[in-house]
């Protein structure tokens, strides 16, 4: 799992890559808890993500809880996506 | 080195010993004759002697009186001549010593020979005086002593033996002295010629006995020995000798019989012999070909791998072929193994096996149960069996899809069982076939869980013996019976009994046989059974699996996903401290089996209200993923423990 960040002053914006697993799940929560407290808005790229757990849909959750909403999720892919639909996101999250 | 001839030494010995005997003679008979000559001269001297006194008594005039012309003197003379000559003597000579003036006077001397008595009337003449010491031999003669010893003399007159004899007067008185010589020559010659005579027959005869005993003895000791070592040097059983043949007496002729008896005996028992070495090749030829027979019936060895179970054999006779047998076989549902051992070794034990053990197959195939098969077997083995041999056999049937073995036991040894709990069981003895007619064998039934085997064996393994005389014994067997899935223990026994016997010799026959229940496999479309602790790294492995298995696709991060649920959510909340972790492939179906032994949960069984997307941080989602993931989801508590079972269709057949 390769997790990436970009923080732009209140924009910031997380590149997940491969895996995101019960194993990875903890490193992403810590990336999370990491943003600094004057991030608003965060987006998701999850292009590169091939894999995502109900530990990391847990994390995908906790973030949009964060950021009070201003949550965007880009770039997912149909399989990704139809696990949102699956967990009952794709009605909550700002999925792009 | 050559040994020296017995015959030439005894010949030499003898040549020897007949010299001996003739130096011998030749010296005894010289002495012997040395005296009788002397003594007979001696004698003769004394006759002269006598006969000059007479003469000179006769005569009856002084000595003093005495002259060349007296007719006394002439009378004297001639006679004593004429004596001389008839006596044989050489000089008759008479004449006074003078002791004290050292001289002597002859007054005459006279020889037998005409010659020497012309030379000594010319040297010798009437009253001759020769100056000499008068011996002490001389002087006694005068004194009246009788001269004893012949004295040899050697002058100029010859050699000589002289006596002397004194000449008495009328009154007694000495008045001269006679002196008779012999010739030394004519003496000896008569010694020689005496000594000859007598020696000569004593040579020939000792020379013809000599040479009765050597032909005697070359003819009929040596000659034969030497023919009859000639014999036996060059004895060949397959010739006959083309050599004279002997002609020999007593002692010898009995050797020489002896050798003929002997040689006729080894010339039989060579015949015997080829006769025998070509049987026994003969024999070993059908021993060959009784061993492979057997062993097509019994082979070597002999391993049967299948899914549920697997049968390892192995048997070696001590001999070509044994009494030790082993037989498997699959009839309907079952799977027949039989091992057993006859009574000896060798081909009465297995023309008697082999008979044992078709009636055991036939009786088996037939569908009886091993101790009604047992039973019947040693019926007819009991109408059947001149030779009163008998045979232990250990029989069972097993049903690989229960794992029951269902076994009989007449006589033989106790089985191993092989299991985490490895022991000997203890099956009713019963009784060996071919003894007593009520052998009343009964069955006997174990199971055979999964991972769990028998083995069964002849009394070849418990009584090898080693280089120090003592057993392998049950202990050292027992111990050496591994039971793992992967071990054969038949072979791993057999290695441990050649290394415990090292070089010694197979004494019996031995025979192994072990029956092994499968533990649950990947035949039945497991590819992956394993216990895994409850922990988030454990489940890399079955992921790696899956992905292995399935290939990388949509479909199967969906299968893991779901997986990782069931997994994630076991280890989490159930507090069990292990997963068994079952995945198989059954026609189109993944079929995915979790067994804990934690708590009791049923992940299906909805006890809270759907939660709100707030919440979802919290977790809950994953039992709604596998859900929706899975095919088909169940779950039971069985035996204590939480079975989850997901299973997965392609999607495509799904539909």
């Amino acid at each position: 799992m390769e997790i990436k960040k970009e923080i732009n002053g209140e924009q910031a914006v997380i590149s997940l890559n491969g895996w995101l697993d019960t194993k990875s799940a903890p490193d992403f929560e810590a990336r999370l808890a990491s943003l600094p407290v004057d991030v608003t808005s965060l987006t998701l790229d999850l292009a590169e993500l091939e894999y995502i757990s109900s530990a990391g849909l847990r994390q995908v959750v906790a973030a949009h809880k964060k950021m009070n909403g201003n949550l965007t999720i880009i770039n997912v892919s149909d399989e990704i996506k139809e696990l949102f639909r699956m967990a009952g996101f794709d009605k909550k999250l700002n999925i792009q | 080195m050559k040994e020296k001839s017995l015959f030439k030494s005894i010949v030499g010995f003898s040549v020897l010993v007949l010299l001996i005997a003739v130096i011998i003679s030749v010296i005894s008979s010289a002495v012997l004759y040395n005296e009788t000559v002397t003594s007979s001269s001696g004698t003769a001297a004394k006759r002269c002697a006598e006969l000059v006194q007479v003469l000179f008594t006769f005569e009856n005039e002084d000595i003093e009186d005495y002259n060349e012309e007296s007719d006394a003197y002439c009378d004297l003379l001639e006679n004593t001549q004429y004596i001389c000559k008839i006596l044989g003597a050489k000089y008759i000579y008479l004449y006074t010593p003078d002791v004290e003036n050292h001289r002597a006077t002859y007054l005459f001397v006279v020889a037998s020979d005409p010659e020497d008595s012309a030379t000594a009337a010319r040297e010798r003449p009437f009253g001759t005086v020769v100056e000499r010491d008068i011996r002490q031999k001389e002087i006694d003669v005068l004194n009246g002593e009788e001269d004893t010893e012949i004295e040899f003399t050697n002058n100029r007159f010859g050699s000589v033996y002289s006596w002397y004899f004194p000449l008495h007067d009328k009154e007694g008185n000495v008045v001269a002295l006679i002196g008779v010589d012999f010739k030394a020559k004519d003496l000896n010659e008569k010694i020689v010629m005496n000594v000859t005579r007598a020696t000569i027959p004593l040579f020939l005869v000792l020379t013809v006995v000599f040479l009765i005993l050597f032909f005697e003895t070359r003819d009929k000791i040596f000659n034969p020995i030497r023919t009859l070592s000639l014999k036996m040097k060059n004895y060949d059983p397959d010739k006959e000798l083309e050599l004279d043949s002997i002609s020999a007496y007593g002692e010898i002729k009995e050797i020489t019989e002896s050798f003929d008896k002997m040689s006729d005996a080894i010339k039989k028992y060579i015949v015997e012999t080829k006769l025998l070495a070509f049987e026994r090749s003969q024999t070993s030829a059908e021993l060959d070909i009784a061993r492979r027979i057997q062993s097509g019936m019994v082979p070597e060895r002999l391993i049967i791998d299948e899914n549920s179970y697997r049968i390892s054999a192995f048997s070696k006779a001590a001999k070509e072929v044994g009494g030790d047998f082993y037989s498997y076989f699959k009839s309907d549902k079952y799977i027949y193994i039989v091992l057993g051992d006859v009574s000896g070794k060798g081909v009465a034990a297995a023309m008697f096996m082999s008979m044992t053990l078709n009636i055991i197959r036939e009786k088996l195939r037939s569908g009886a149960r091993p101790a009604s098969a047992l039973n019947q077997t040693n019926k007819i083995l009991c109408d059947e069996n001149p030779e009163g041999m008998f045979v232990t056999v250990f029989a069972g049937r097993y049903d690989p899809a229960t794992g029951v073995l269902m076994y009989a036991n007449a006589g033989h040894t106790k089985p191993i069982m092989l299991s985490s709990d490895k022991r000997y069981l203890e099956p009713e003895t019963g009784i060996a076939l071919g003894l007593f007619e009520d052998s009343d064998i009964i069955d006997e039934t174990l199971t055979l869980n999964p991972g769990e085997g028998i083995l069964i064996y002849s009394d070849g393994a418990t009584d090898a013996v080693n280089g120090t005389n003592e057993f392998f014994g049950e202990e050292r067997l027992l111990e050496s019976a591994d039971c793992s899935q992967d071990a054969d223990a038949v072979m791993i026994i057999r290695e441990t009994i050649s290394e415990f016997i090292e070089k010694q010799e197979q004494f019996d026959d031995l025979t192994l046989l072990e029956l092994f229940r499968n533990g649950e496999r990947t035949d039945d479309g497991t590819f992956y059974e394993k216990e895994l602790p409850p922990e988030e790294d454990a489940f890399d492995e079955i992921k790696d699996v899956l992905i292995e298995r399935l290939g990388m696709s949509r479909e199967t991060r969906q299968i893991i996903l779901a997986c990782e649920e069931a997994f994630v959510n076991i280890a989490s909340y159930s507090g069990t401290d292990k997963i068994m972790v079952c995945c198989k492939c059954d026609k189109d179906e993944l079929i995915i089996v979790f067994e804990d032994n934690g708590i009791p949960f049923d992940p299906l069984k909805k006890e809270a209200p759907e939660k709100d997307f707030e919440d979802f941080d919290k977790g809950g989602m994953g039992i709604d993923l596998i859900e929706k993931l899975a095919s088909d989801i169940s779950y039971i508590r069985k035996d204590d423990k939480n079975i989850l079972t997901l299973i997965f269709r392609d999607k495509e057949s799904e539909n």
